[in-house]
């Protein structure tokens, strides 16, 4: 699984997440994606090239977010409605960390 | 091999390690290939599989040198999967239903496996054999099965 950070001019960083998000590729993600949680006031998720997502890649997704509530920060994901937004659901976790399709309607949000 | 099976989609055997779960995707999509399974059908196994084995890899105290076997099998009724490990004893049909939680706070970091399993399959069933885990999960192969 590969990270790449994105920083925008407004603030918002957007850390573009690509390929499974398995135990395996969560594990090696979750260090330095819990560090831009950390970081990071505005930390937006993209998993738009996520092809699959299992409960360790919720769980890195539920630790990061809280962790940034704890720094008074942000996470947010995107997620269009694909197999892995539906397992987001099944889970429940787009009932805690905010879901959005695209990437502009996340940024809209942050303002 | 149950006698429901009409098509065996083949038996796969894993060592107890995390660095074997890229070898279990690689040959559930070279089964779904050879089957023309439908791509929901397809992500609900493997999903299921990643889970339940990854569960035994993580917390079923077995050495890596303790095999973990998977066949998959098709039939007119669906899919069928049986997963056996010789972990420690765990029956994941006996945990309760999972709890929704209400908010970030309350949510747990875990759990998350066996909710998935059951929301993803038709059926869970386990059995404690000859000092095996034995777990069979069935899967729609005409519907996505997804009960969420």
């Amino acid at each position: 699984m590969e990270l790449k950070v994105e920083e925008h001019t407004d603030g918002a960083t957007i850390a573009v997440l690509r390929g499974r998000f398995d135990t395996t590729g969560a594990i090696a993600i979750e260090l330095p994606f819990n560090a831009l949680a950390s970081e990071r006031p505005a930390l937006v998720a993209d998993l738009s090239d996520v092809n699959f997502m299992s409960s360790y890649g919720i769980r890195v997704l539920l630790r990061a977010a809280k962790i940034a509530k704890s720094k008074n920060a942000r996470l947010l994901i995107v997620c269009p409605d694909t197999a892995v937004c539906k397992v987001l659901q099944t889970a429940g976790t787009s009932d805690l960390i905010p879901v959005y399709p695209t990437i502009a309607a996340a940024m809209a949000v942050l303002g | 091999m149950p006698a429901t099976h009409t098509t065996s989609g083949g038996r796969l055997v894993l060592r107890t390690s995390l660095g074997e779960i890229p070898r279990l995707a690689a040959w559930v999509d070279d089964v779904a290939r050879q089957t023309a399974l439908r791509a929901e059908t397809v992500f609900a196994i493997q999903l299921c599989l990643e889970e339940a084995i990854a569960n035994v890899i993580m917390y079923g105290d077995s050495p890596e040198d303790s095999p973990i076997s998977v066949e998959l099998g098709f039939g007119n009724d669906g899919a069928t999967a049986v997963i056996e490990d010789r972990g420690r004893p765990f029956d994941p049909t006996a945990l309760p239903p999972r709890i929704k939680p209400t908010s970030l706070d309350d949510s747990k970091i875990g759990e998350l496996g066996v909710h998935l399993i059951r929301n993803y399959s038709r059926t869970m069933r386990y059995q404690r054999v000859d000092g095996c885990n034995r777990l069979t999960l069935t899967f729609e192969t005409t519907s996505s099965g997804v009960q969420a």
